[in-house]
């Protein structure tokens, strides 16, 4: 399994503050469900551990929104190349920011692929009596939040031709609070097989996984329809090579 | 001679050898051992009996489609000539659908359709024309069918084909005339993502979506959002462990009557505020206020077949007159005690708060029985009481069970 | 005894949970990747479940409070069931069909006749994928024909050691040279063409000559 796939893309701020108030609050714990709503667990057929994407100029723009800070942007695009650098693209990216150009127009060779990623959250919901409760109780009932994100991918040619477009909705519920994360630790011990267990990274890892997996599969879709588009004239052959050593993740 | 021996039926294989070179790569999933193919065969067989139901609404909508706006507009002789199930499934499923898809027909004469025998159409044939010997079904060429005289008069072939796409099923019907260019003269494709659920029609009177769509709302409004509850109920006390205790608890029967309120749309909260009396002659007299909030617990709505289980939780007032409330006071009641409350020289009252935690299942929120254990703070002190269970931060002491009559 | 009513308190909230389709105490990591769900209005959603779901109020603006419905349905066929290339095509075959049938649907005159084919490893799929574009053309409009049309057994002899474009252009080639197409006739193949993508490509063959949609 290629490390790029147990790297954690970056996840909502709220998780990131999960992990701290579990430093401050000591006796506290979470619990982060993710649960993967649209797309993110369909069927993928690629091997991002072969080199897909040889001979391949990808453009990597990570566009940041209202709910996807610059930051955030920076670190999604950072890991998208080491994904696409470790299937033998030439990866070079950008996060747009008002009033800058883009690389697209400045760049003397034009990339064979433009892959533009968003984000946004689509729902929010706490419940201010379980916080409440929650303090009352010292974390014993937990507090929730509910969230729903959504990445939207869109993949041109270097024409700007649409090749692939799709949107892909992430739900992340949050549980703290001593009471749940005790007893998902001991279940995750005693009785969840590890591939089930709730507590650590694994909501993190897991969905990294599924969008790594999907965006790595929709860059194939798009590098084949470009292909056939163009009447199967690109030079490169598509030669597997399963054995093939690939360069570790960050 | 080579070229005469084109064969149709081979068409697909050929061609697809031919003409995609994925197919060098097809067997990437022929790593699954023979226990694992017998699993995923057991599993299919579930999952089919699951999908039957939606394949049956489908098929049902597809046939009121007909009896509205008959594709055509005389009895029509038309031979069943494919029934596909989804990729995976099997011939058990195919048969269910057919039998079902032939009921259907032949209970709605306005449809049109005059299911015909061919078996000659779903044969494989070999004919041999100007152009060629050709190995095909013979719905696939209707030449042969013709030459021979095998179509059983039938002009027209009907193909169903389901398939699972994700969450929905999609049932894709088309009628082909059996001319030599096999024309489509008519498609539809019905999913159950845009489907109406669950149509709840019969065979012999088929509704449209909307209508049975209104069926269902209106038998879930028919049970109306709020109900009178009338409760019978039984509370027993628990008798104190303490050797002081010397008076038994006896049972006390309550008679209850309020309003039930559903809080969502699905009944899945609901909450009442009742009132109620005991009556024991010589003993007592009591008056109790109770408000309670359920939780379904046996689905996310009530069901129209089933029994539903509710988990409840309550807080009552009660107030008890006569000699019987003495086993709620703080000393344990002497025999002095006991004959001035029964001659009238005392009148002992007692008026304690109680939380009940119970379960209780409805049957179609007409009937209900329930069982419950009750917490009464003030009882703690009560050497005559004693409790059913204790959980350290709280002791239940009485157990009570009722009957509920919904009106 | 206040620990007691603090609990009761949070009863409501947290079992309001127990239907939540995410993998819980309850639920598997698996089981939750078999739903597809989606979000939708509350409008939409008692449209759909209304057994479950209340009517919007129309005195509560929807500025006020954005209510919402996840929905979430089992997938029919699990995750593993069938080879992954084969659910992923399968899966999204309603939409890949269409948008092929707009884009071929523009190709042609209104009169021509469609003929729509599909080549893919398992004859199953290839039969769905073929009836699906089929049954969408003629919704839409169009006259399609269930016939396919043939070629001669030498004629596929030789494709079979052609590159893949030059398979498809020599296939219609033939099919207007041994008059398997007319004028007036078009045929829509739908193929994959690399073991690795999980989407569907197109082409159109219209007096001879070859086109690829997508």
């Amino acid at each position: 399994m290629n490390g790029s796939f147990t790297t954690a893309a970056p996840l909502p701020r709220g998780i990131a503050l999960c992990a701290l108030s579990l430093v401050v609050l000591a006796s506290s714990g979470c619990v982060t469900v993710y649960q993967p709503l649209v797309a993110l667990q369909r069927p993928v057929v690629v091997d991002p551990r072969l080199p897909n994407f040889e001979h391949t100029r990808v453009l990597l723009r990570c566009i940041p929104g209202d709910d996807f800070p610059a930051s955030d942007a920076e670190v999604l695009c950072r890991k998208l190349g080491t994904l696409f650098r470790n299937q033998g693209a030439t990866v070079e990216s950008e996060v747009p920011r008002n009033g800058r150009g883009s690389r697209l127009d400045d760049a003397a060779e034009k990339p064979d692929l433009v892959l533009d990623v968003r984000s946004r959250r689509l729902h929010y919901d706490d419940h201010p009596i379980l916080t409440v409760l929650s303090a009352l109780t010292l974390t014993l009932v937990p507090t929730i939040v509910d969230e729903s994100f959504e990445q939207a991918v869109a993949i041109r040619d270097a024409g700007g031709m649409l090749l692939v477009n799709d949107v892909m909705q992430a739900r992340f519920v949050r549980y703290s609070g001593v009471g749940v994360w005790s007893v998902n630790a001991v279940l995750d011990l005693l009785v969840r097989p590890d591939e089930d267990d709730l507590t650590g990274d694994t909501a993190s890892e897991d969905f990294s996984r599924d969008f790594y997996a999907q965006v790595s599969q929709l860059m194939v879709n798009a590098r084949i329809r470009s292909k056939v588009l163009h009447g199967f004239d690109e030079p490169a052959p598509d030669v597997l090579l399963p054995d093939l050593q690939l360069s570790s993740p960050p | 001679m080579i070229r005469t021996l084109a064969l149709a039926i081979a068409w697909g294989v050929a061609v697809t050898a031919a003409l995609s070179p994925a197919s060098a790569h097809a067997d990437a999933d022929t790593g699954i051992t023979d226990a694992q193919k017998a699993q995923l065969e057991q599993l299919r067989a579930k999952i089919a009996s699951q999908i039957q139901l939606q394949a049956y609404d489908l098929l049902d909508e597809l046939v009121y489609g007909w009896t509205e706006s008959p594709v055509f507009a005389t009895d029509t002789p038309v031979v069943l000539a494919d029934v596909s199930v989804p990729v995976g499934f099997g011939s058990g499923l195919e048969a269910l659908v057919e039998n079902h898809f032939v009921s259907l027909v032949t209970k709605n004469p306005r449809t049109h359709l005059v299911l015909t025998h061919c078996p000659r159409c779903n044969e494989l044939i070999v004919y041999s024309g100007a152009k060629g010997t050709v190995v095909s079904r013979g719905v696939d060429q209707p030449e042969a069918l013709a030459a021979a005289g095998a179509a059983s008069g039938a002009h027209h072939a009907l193909f169903l084909d389901f398939e699972a796409e994700g969450a929905a099923l999609v049932l894709r019907a088309r009628i082909t005339s059996l001319e030599p260019a096999l024309p489509i003269v008519y498609a539809r494709t019905l999913s159950t993502s845009t489907a109406s659920p669950a149509l709840l029609r019969s065979p012999e009177r088929l509704k449209s979506a909307a209508e049975a769509r209104q069926e269902y709302l209106d038998a879930l409004t028919g049970r109306g959002f709020f109900l009178v509850p009338m409760r019978l109920g039984i509370r027993n006390y628990a008798k104190s462990d303490s050797p002081d205790a010397q008076a038994t608890p006896f049972p006390f029967v309550w008679l209850q009557i309020g309003a039930e309120a559903a809080l969502t749309q699905a009944r899945a909260w609901t909450a009442s505020l009742s009132v109620g009396g005991t009556y024991t002659p010589d003993l007592h007299t009591g008056w109790l206020v109770q408000a309670r909030i359920g939780r379904l617990l046996s689905g996310s709505t009530i069901s129209l077949t089933q029994p539903d289980l509710y988990g409840f939780l309550g807080g009552s007032v009660i107030t008890i007159y006569g000699p019987g409330a003495t086993i709620f006071g703080d000393k344990v009641p002497t025999t002095k005690d006991l004959l001035d409350a029964a001659t009238g020289v005392s009148k002992p009252e007692f008026t304690f708060a109680a939380f009940q935690l119970g379960l209780e299942l409805r049957i179609k929120s007409r009937i209900g029985l329930g069982a419950y254990l009750e917490y009464a703070p003030a009882l703690e002190n009560a050497p005559s009481i004693g409790n059913y269970l204790d959980l350290g931060f709280i002791q239940f002491h009485n157990f009570g069970v009722e009957v509920t009559f919904c009106f | 005894m206040e620990t007691f009513i603090i609990f009761l308190m949070a009863l409501p909230s947290l079992a309001d949970r127990a239907g939540d389709p995410s993998l819980n105490a309850f639920r598997s990591k698996a089981e939750a990747r078999n739903m597809e769900c989606t979000r939708v209005s509350q409008a939409q959603a008692h449209e759909r479940f209304p057994g479950q779901v209340p009517e919007p109020s129309p005195r509560v603006s929807s500025n006020l409070m954005d209510i919402d419905a996840l929905v979430c349905t089992p997938r029919i066929v699990r995750v593993g069931e069938r080879p992954a290339r084969d659910e992923a095509i399968l899966s999204s075959l309603s939409q890949s069909v269409s948008d092929i049938a707009q884009v071929a649907g523009a190709v042609g005159d209104p009169d021509t006749l469609w003929h729509v084919d599909a080549f893919y490893p398992d004859p199953r799929v290839a039969h769905k994928i073929a009836v699906a574009a089929r049954t969408h053309l003629v919704e839409t409009g169009h006259l399609v024909s269930d016939r396919v049309p043939l070629l001669a057994a030498g004629d596929l002899l030789v494709m079979r050691d052609l590159p893949e474009r030059k398979r498809f252009e020599l296939a219609c080639a033939r099919f207007f040279a041994e008059h398997a197409l007319g004028e007036h006739e078009a045929f829509l193949g739908i193929t994959v063409v690399d073991p690795r993508e999980t989407q569907l490509h197109a082409g159109v063959c219209q007096k001879g000559v070859w086109q690829w949609l997508r």
